[in-house]
């Protein structure tokens, strides 16, 4: 668990020094949270032989919420 | 309690009567039984009926992709064949979780059902799925996000409602549009559609859709769209809260999450 939160926060970072294609209206700021972890997933695709998804949806369970 | 009293004493007289009424052979005596019986049956089933206020609901959600990828899918093929996986996986999992709303009177709690058998990443989204509480005073949602706990307020929901009616579960009930509306501004930040009972009148629902004269057996709010599949009443036990967190309001607490990580 420590690991996996370890990567989690060293994805976070990496976000942070990184600039993301914003140019179509889906990555407004009200998506945010959900574009990081989409981005979260690419950078950690095949990490421990699992999918960008995988990555993507434990970045998402863990910083963002459901929206309605 | 007072309905294993009185089925303790429904079961005593009526083995009592029946042994006694065979040993006597008398007719008188099995008038007098009878009649006995039937007061009992009438006393619980009144009692029963009135104290019909502790119990549970089973709850599955037929989800539907949330608004994010549901956008991306209609207005951006290319970035969809990027996302499509994660939004495909996210919708796998929120259609698996089941969920379970506990009531005793005022009290209610609605949160997922776990199982031992759960694996990681099913397992993290109960987790993190939150707990909605309500009771008298309060109504709130705990979450533990971002490694911080919240104890979410939620705002009050405003209900229309309509003389359309179904049955759900043996259950006549009644629809009824909600609206939540944002602090400050009274602009509608919510639509929802709620199928509630008024043969259960208690105020309660899943995942915080609640407020309604009458139980709420299905309820649907975005792309999630909760369906009562099993309505149990009987005794449970004290619901407790979920543990103190920070407090904030719904609206904030949205756009907290909605918002970048890197801020």
């Amino acid at each position: 668990m420590k690991k996996v939160f370890s990567i989690i926060a060293l994805g976070a970072m990496t976000l942070s020094l990184s600039s993301f294609d914003t140019n179509t209206t889906v990555d407004a700021e009200f998506f945010s949270c959900q574009s990081d972890a989409q981005a979260f997933g690419e950078f950690m695709h095949n990490h421990n032989g699992r999918s960008g998804a995988y990555w993507a949806l434990q970045f998402y369970t863990t910083f963002c919420q459901h929206q309605q | 309690m007072g309905t294993a009293i009185l089925y303790y004493f429904l079961s005593t007289s009526a083995i009592i009567n029946t042994v006694t009424a065979h040993l006597l052979g008398s007719f008188h005596f099995h008038i007098f039984s009878v009649m006995k019986l039937l007061k009992n049956f009438l006393l619980l089933f009144l009692f029963n009926f009135s104290s019909a206020q502790e119990g549970s609901v089973q709850y599955r959600n037929d989800a539907e992709l949330d608004l994010y990828f549901q956008e991306i899918k209609d207005n951006d093929s290319i970035k969809w064949e990027r996302v499509k996986e994660f939004g495909n996986l996210k919708l796998k999992i929120d259609k698996s979780i089941r969920h379970k709303l506990f009531f005793k009177n005022e009290k209610a709690i609605f949160k997922p059902i776990l199982n031992e058998n759960d694996e990681y990443l099913l397992k993290l989204s109960k987790d993190k799925s939150g707990h909605f509480y309500k009771d008298n005073a309060e109504n709130y949602f705990f979450v533990n996000k971002r490694f911080k706990n919240f104890n979410v307020q939620l705002a009050p929901i405003e209900w229309e409602i309509t003389s359309d009616s179904k049955q759900i579960l043996g259950y006549e009930c009644l629809k009824a549009y909600g609206n939540k509306n944002n602090e400050g501004t009274h602009k509608s930040f919510s639509r929802i559609e709620a199928w509630f009972t008024n043969e259960i009148e208690l105020s309660h629902g899943p995942y915080g859709i609640n407020g309604l004269p009458g139980l709420i057996l299905e309820a649907h709010k975005g792309s999630y769209h909760f369906y009562a599949e099993d309505l149990k009443i009987e005794l449970q036990e004290s619901i407790s809260k979920p543990t103190t967190g920070e407090i904030i309001n719904e609206f904030n607490f949205n756009k907290l999450m909605q918002s970048s990580v890197k801020q």
